[in-house]
């Protein structure tokens, strides 16, 4: 999924290591080995791994901006 | 240096160029740039020691290299120089272009941007292939694929979730 949007967490399975990422209704699985992280937290995913927490209010900007350009 | 030849670090220019770009190769596919089995096979050739491509580099890192040849311009250098290279991502010449949000870094986040920086990071911790690094005073975690003899009280250079290489 894209690094350059920012995801929201909607859940966590801390056994197995990873969070449930949602980027505007779409779902993907990423590992919380880098960095913890909770449920409502934005954030950035690399190759399958959640690397960075992003502020929430810089992220729904980010996100505001990707889907501006989507639509171009 | 004319007429100098210095042959100390047995490092190629072009997996020099491509550790560095190698966090955005992931960026590129998610960006639908590149395929994901384009991103793997750049992944083999730098972490198996094969044979980089320079054209296909050239290619798939296209504002890189627009900056790469301003900067051997201005050092009167070949773009595919080392010292080139290292000027750009060592040297501050890409956290610059970063930093005065050229091209599509216009539309990345704060956050965004400082992953996209080269920071000059200590290790302070190493488990399997994770380092935890140390740099203007915050502590992250980062892949030591790079550099996998990476150890606690090392300095290494970090691109995005990567630890890039060892530096003095």
């Amino acid at each position: 999924m894209c690094l350059a949007i920012p995801g929201k967490v909607v859940s966590i399975d801390k056994e197995k290591g990873f969070a449930t990422v949602n980027y505007s209704g779409e779902q993907r699985k990423a590992s919380t080995q880098l960095v913890e992280v909770k449920p409502g937290d934005y954030v950035i995913v690399q190759a399958q791994f959640i690397i960075q927490k992003i502020p929430k209010k810089e992220a729904l900007e980010a996100i505001k901006v990707w889907q501006e350009n989507e639509k171009k | 240096m004319a007429g100098e030849r210095k042959e100390i670090s047995s490092e190629t220019p072009e997996r020099y160029f491509l550790k560095y770009a190698y966090p955005c190769s992931f960026v590129l596919v998610d960006l639908g740039k590149i395929t994901d089995e384009k991103r793997k096979e750049l992944e083999k050739q730098l972490l198996n020691n094969e044979p980089i491509d320079r054209t296909e580099l050239e290619n798939i890192f296209k504002a890189a290299f627009k900056r790469l040849k301003e900067i051997a311009k201005e050092m009167k250098k070949d773009y595919w120089d080392l010292e080139v290279i290292k000027e750009y991502f060592f040297g501050e010449k890409h956290n610059d272009f970063i930093d005065k949000q050229e091209g599509m870094y216009s539309e990345f986040s704060p956050t965004i941007r400082e992953l996209c920086k080269v920071h000059k990071a200590e290790v302070t911790e190493k488990r399997e292939n994770i380092l935890t690094v140390k740099y203007a005073g915050i502590a992250r975690n980062v892949f030591a694929t790079l550099v996998p003899d990476a150890k606690v009280g090392d300095k290494v250079t970090v691109h995005w979730a990567f630890a890039i290489e060892k530096v003095a």
